[in-house]
């Protein structure tokens, strides 16, 4: 036996109003409701007050939520209205403390309207909750009106349905309708993946003015955080292209606190960087597509669905800023113990036993997201330097000139001769090096110095001729000098161009000499430079493994 | 007198071990034959006993009725080189708890059940940070499939 104590209604009406909603996390909370009841067409509409624009803060006079759901008969709309709702809620269902209406009513303004119909009935009265009226007589409970036009004729063309609205709207920031209405459309269509996936759902979000036109109209439409079915089986490291995102974990496990149950389910994508949306090596599809990702802190971490309705929306918990990881952990209502989800269905504590889980499980993952992160910045990088290597030099020295050695003389016929046995040498060379820099057409003016990667003769440098313009350098970036040396200075620095010079001048030399120096056959004295090639980049290998912390290198 | 524990086999190789202790299990990887150095493994100053300490648990309550099971994953020595023994030994490691965290209930039926009144157990081992981060997806498979070997081999012996 226990002595009943008075109760405060309206300061509970108040608490329960303040549990930590914002409009849109109140909106989804009602609309929980209208996919409970079965419902395929689902709006929201949003009527602006008299003469303000979309994007006014606080423009927003009601809102409505209409839907073609079972509908409620009076007594269940009286069940819908009381505190802490004793309902029998079926298997999986989004509701769990009988409280969601009232205390995202309440958050959203303080009148909350029920009109409903059920399939062969006709529509009811309007049932609402208002504070004023509560305060006033000291009591929680509803009053009944008759239907306004406006409710009766949301539900003329549904057979079966329910419209709840909400008054007198209490602002606690500078919401506005265009704001709300981009903030749900981002939202809703990941928090209700699974239930607007499946056939003839619809689900809009409407403008109104004060005048009932309707202004503007979206539709939400069922997003995958995850792009599960666009992503690449698995990450593989060996020929990752930085394009898309991967699955890199697709499995379930057992409750661990009951065993026989149902299992709960989790699955991860790893994804590239959102820089990668700019980078110039993709087409505008694979960019636009990287774009869609959104890859940022706000979307990464662990997404967590109830009864496939999203209830925490990228939580970071043990991750420490991985901006490429996004991790779905799809459990069910029995596995609410292990899961505890809060009244406004926006957090959640997990168990001990699950966070356990939980870490083992996404550690490979995590490791591979890193790697991703690091593909991407070397791709980004490889193409700068391979773009941007040597170009300063290059546009300063445009027109620089040849200066033959006149000293000797050569017959013109042997000349061309030992000209054209160069030029078939650089054609080979090029060719079956594969060097990596860009295409010929892509660049401005003849590039006499390049870097590239792809020499097999270990040499720092080679010696190119191009018919028209002349001799070129080849200065290979897999070389230990590049790395000590010429890696460590700046492209436009005087000492980066003077040695770029340096070996500029060398491959003039020697092409000259291969051309000029008659007294020896051609082809021997080709030999004798690449000889003279291996035998210096060798010797400068040694100095780099000497000197190795000479521009304070670790290691 | 009783002989308790022979080994004749050579010392060199890659393991897997599990301390069943009541509650708790422990999985730990080394290159040197485990059951030779078992106890090394268990009492003060091993990873085990760290483990227990870090869970706030007290090591006295833990250290008496231990079961101590080593594998020797005999197929990493016969299938990669010297130099990725250690590596791939790691990562049947992860694997085992991957294994052990996603599912309880066939190592509680054939060992707890069996052995203990528990049932109920926890993992106090952690190979998030000794996971190898940059082995292909192929070794993984390897080594999930080769845990499960691992696990199926042990409930037959326990």
């Amino acid at each position: 036996m226990i002595n009943s104590l008075p109760i405060n209604a309206d300061r509970i009406c108040d608490a329960i109003a303040r549990i930590g909603y914002n409009p849109t996390s109140a909106i989804m909370d009602v609309i929980d409701n209208s996919f409970m009841a079965e419902a395929k067409k689902i709006s929201v509409k949003i009527i602006l007050k008299e003469g303000v624009t979309l994007n006014n803060p606080k423009n927003i006079e009601r809102i409505f939520i209409v839907d073609n759901g079972k509908g409620m008969d009076d007594e269940g709309i009286k069940k819908a209205l009381e505190l802490g709702s004793d309902v029998q809620y079926h298997n999986n269902s989004l509701s769990k403390y009988g409280l969601g209406l009232k205390s995202a009513g309440f958050s959203l303004g303080r009148r909350i309207e029920v009109v409903s119909k059920v399939a062969g009935g006709t529509i009811s009265e309007k049932y609402f909750l208002d504070r004023d009226l509560i305060k006033e007589e000291g009591v929680f409970g509803y009053a009944t009106e008759n239907a306004s036009e406006t409710q009766t004729q949301f539900l003329d063309n549904f057979e079966s349905g329910t419209v709840i609205s909400f008054h007198d709207l209490i602002y606690t920031s500078r919401v506005s309708a265009s704001k709300l209405m981009e903030d749900l459309m981002k939202k809703a269509g990941v928090v209700y993946a699974e239930f607007l996936n499946k056939p003839d759902v619809n689900f809009s979000i409407q403008v109104f003015d004060s005048n009932a036109s309707l202004i503007k109209e979206n539709e939400i439409k069922s997003k995958d955080i995850l792009f599960w079915n666009d992503a690449y089986n698995s990450f593989e490291q060996e020929s990752y292209d930085c394009k898309k995102n991967c699955r890199v974990l697709d499995t379930e496990f057992e409750n661990p606190i009951q065993s026989d149950g149902e299992k709960i389910k989790i699955q991860a994508c790893i994804f590239p960087k959102d820089s990668m949306k700019n980078f110039p090596g993709f087409t505008e599809d694979e960019k636009k597509k990287i774009k869609e990702y959104d890859v940022s802190q706000v979307n990464s971490g662990f997404y967590f669905y109830r009864n496939g309705r999203l209830i925490k929306w990228g939580d970071g918990m043990f991750l420490n800023r991985e901006l490429g990881i996004r991790i779905k952990v799809s459990f069910r209502s029995e596995h609410d113990e292990l899961f505890d989800v809060d009244v406004s269905k926006q957090h959640l504590t997990i168990s001990d036993d699950v966070d356990a889980i939980l870490r083992t499980l996404v550690s490979v993952p995590r490791a591979q997201s890193k790697t991703v992160f690091e593909m991407c910045d070397a791709l980004v990088k490889s193409l700068k330097q391979h773009e941007t290597e040597g170009a300063e030099f290059n546009s300063v020295n445009s027109t620089l000139e040849e200066d033959e050695d006149e000293s000797a003389q050569i017959d013109p016929e042997e000349k061309k001769k030992r000209k054209s046995l160069l030029e078939d040498n650089s054609k080979d060379f090029e060719t079956q090096t594969e060097p990596k820099y860009e295409d010929e057409d892509q660049k401005e003016g003849f590039r006499r110095v390049r870097y590239w990667e792809g020499n097999k003769n270990r040499t720092f440098w080679d010696v190119g001729m191009d018919s028209l313009e002349g001799s070129y350098v080849l200065i290979d970036k897999n070389h230990p000098f590049y790395d000590l040396v010429l890696n460590n200075l700046e492209g436009d620095s005087p000492l980066r161009q003077s040695f770029e010079a340096l070996l500029h001048s060398l491959a003039v030399g020697q092409n000259q000499t291969i051309q000029k120096f008659a007294a020896v056959e051609g082809d021997v004295v080709l030999n004798i430079f690449n000889k003279f090639l291996r035998s210096s980049s060798l010797q400068l290998d040694n100095w780099v493994n000497n000197n190795w912390n000479l521009f304070n290198n670790e290691g | 007198m009783k002989v308790r524990a022979f080994i004749k086999d050579d010392l060199e190789g890659s393991f897997v071990y599990l301390i069943f202790s009541k509650d708790i299990l422990y999985i730990g990887e080394t290159q040197k034959n485990a059951v030779s150095r078992w106890i090394q493994h268990v009492y003060y100053k091993s990873s085990f006993y760290k483990c227990v300490l870090r869970k706030g648990l007290n090591f006295q309550d833990y250290s008496d009725n231990v079961h101590f099971v080593s594998v020797e994953l005999t197929e990493i020595r016969e299938n990669f080189p010297e130099n990725r023994w250690r590596v791939i030994t790691q990562a049947v490691e992860h694997a085992l708890h991957e294994i052990l965290q996603r599912s309880k209930s066939e190592l509680l039926e054939a060992y707890h059940k069996k052995y203990t009144d528990v049932d109920y157990y926890r993992i106090i081992s952690d190979t998030t940070r000794t996971a190898p981060t940059k082995i292909p997806n192929s070794d993984w498979d390897f080594a999930r499939n080769y845990a499960n070997q691992v696990l199926s081999d042990v409930y037959s012996f326990i």
